[in-house]
């Protein structure tokens, strides 16, 4: 099965089949830890991480893995991968461990990760497994940045506080200041407004596809899921 | 049939075997994993604790390292500490699950005497749950430093309770139970002298009364904590007589 194109991986991951804007999976960290850019930044990263290398292992022993264990094998690999990345991360960059605290661990319940790993990795060879776990990260953790923004910039004001917690001491003062104190919109960081900010990126993504679909001529050929979620 | 039959069977075994050496290479990686972090993971961990109780003293005022001085306060219930949970019955175990729960206190020593107290609190009247306090207070009864460890405040309202968002909690430095006196010791909307944040009245009111809580909890057992650390430290490895054995130490240096 050499006939993957990396383009169309790409486009399946970051656009067509995003995680989060269209297979809606993994939302319980999505929801959760967006409130600040920094957050979602740490939590994409170690999605991202645990994807490519739990695909990667995963496409590498599926060949030996027999069909009637292979779901206990590939969760076994995931929660390997995911338990190394969280006792790294403790040891490394503690203050973000902390921060995250129980929706690390809880990346191994992430159903998007054991999705690629069982739907790509299972029966393709490593190099587009690894490429798809990339893809498939980048556009959970887009989505999970983005949400961040937005909650962020709304709730708090700022960009990027905290991000020493990430980046180092360094990063101390990368924080932006955009709006004044009286102008927070504290709805935003509260879940409600998690579920907000997602559904209007959901209707974002659904305007541009539709507009490219009159654009093109072509008869609006809408599934069904997104029909219902485009309001 | 027999034959079908002895085939499945080595299936079944080689299955097994598979999965089974699949979480031998699990567990091996993460056991690797955790061997290599752990001298990291517990620095780190002691980093942090050290961060917390010297950020509530005064810098100078000691010369040892409080963070290991950890100690289990006496008659925890009046600062509403919990009981672990499974207790351990050894003594070291059971400090450090304690040092992990957060319901030790520590003290900073200079030239062997104790200069001051970190205290753990609990404070159940939060707008949404508990809020956990670390108070120092120094040997006159004076607070050397308040921080909130542990909330679940509304963020932008209740929170400004944190360093990182306001700097309310450092207007308890240098307070006492004396100044502002036992009217004063409330928010400003109940009569007391500590402002309120717009907006968030509950938060406030539930910390300046668990600090309040701590500064009396301290002139209660101002010998207990002052004067007698090294029998205190004793009670541990014999829980059953924790405080005669305080009490028969009575030292009572002139410290005031």
């Amino acid at each position: 099965m050499s006939d993957v194109s990396y383009r169309d991986l790409a486009v399946q991951g970051l656009w067509k089949n995003n995680p989060g804007l269209v297979q809606i999976l993994g939302m319980c960290p999505m929801m959760a830890i967006s409130n600040t850019v920094v957050n979602s930044l740490g939590l994409a990263m170690a999605t991202i991480l645990t994807m490519v290398v739990s695909n990667g292992l995963a496409s590498a022993i599926r060949h030996w893995v027999r069909p009637e264990v292979r779901l206990p094998v590939f969760v076994m690999v995931v929660a390997s991968v995911v338990t190394v990345i969280e006792l790294w991360m403790n040891a490394y960059l503690n203050t973000l461990y902390h921060v995250l605290g129980i929706f690390l661990p809880l990346i191994v319940t992430n159903c998007i990760v054991i999705a690629r790993v069982e739907g790509f990795a299972a029966r393709n060879p490593v190099l587009p497994s690894l490429y798809d776990g990339l893809m498939m990260g980048l556009g959970f953790g887009l989505v999970l940045v983005a949400l961040g923004v937005i909650r962020e910039l709304l709730g708090f004001g700022t960009l990027l506080a905290n991000a020493q917690q990430l980046f180092g001491p360094m990063a101390a003062n990368w924080t932006i200041h955009v709006l004044p104190e009286q102008a927070h919109f504290l709805l935003a960081i509260l879940p409600p407004g998690a579920f907000m900010a997602l559904a209007i990126l959901i209707a974002i993504k659904q305007a541009i596809e539709q507009r490219r679909a009159t654009r093109l001529a072509q008869p609006v050929a809408m599934e069904l899921p997104n029909a219902a979620t485009a309001r | 049939m027999k034959r079908l039959l002895t085939l499945d069977k080595s299936r079944i075994i080689i299955t097994a075997l598979l999965l089974g050496g699949f979480s031998v290479v699990g567990v091996g990686l993460v056991s690797v994993t955790q061997e290599a972090t752990r001298e990291r993971i517990a620095q780190g961990e002691l980093a942090v604790l050290r961060g917390q109780v010297t950020a509530v003293l005064r810098p100078g005022s000691f010369d040892n390292n409080p963070a290991d001085t950890a100690f289990l306060p006496p008659d925890p219930e009046a600062l509403n500490l919990p009981p672990l949970k499974p207790e351990p019955s050894d003594p070291v175990e059971r400090l450090s699950a304690s040092v992990r729960a957060g319901i030790v206190g520590f003290r900073a020593m200079k030239e062997g005497k104790v200069t001051a107290v970190v205290l753990p609190v609990i404070t159940p009247y939060g707008y949404s749950g508990d809020i956990k306090l670390i108070v120092g207070v120094d040997r006159e009864g004076e607070i050397t430093g308040v921080r909130v460890t542990k909330h679940n405040e509304t963020p932008g309202l209740g929170d400004k309770i944190e360093t990182a968002k306001g700097r309310w909690i450092f207007g308890f430095e240098g307070k006492s139970l004396d100044d502002p006196g036992e009217k004063g010791w409330a928010v400003k909307k109940d009569g007391g002298v500590f402002d309120q944040f717009s907006g968030a009245t509950i938060t406030p009111r539930a910390v300046v009364g668990a600090i309040h809580q701590v500064l009396e909890y301290v002139r209660l057992h101002h010998d207990e904590l002052f004067d007698a650390p090294h029998s205190s430290r004793h009670e541990h490895d014999d829980e059953s007589k924790d405080k005669p054995e305080a009490a028969h130490i009575p030292t009572e240096v002139n410290h005031e």
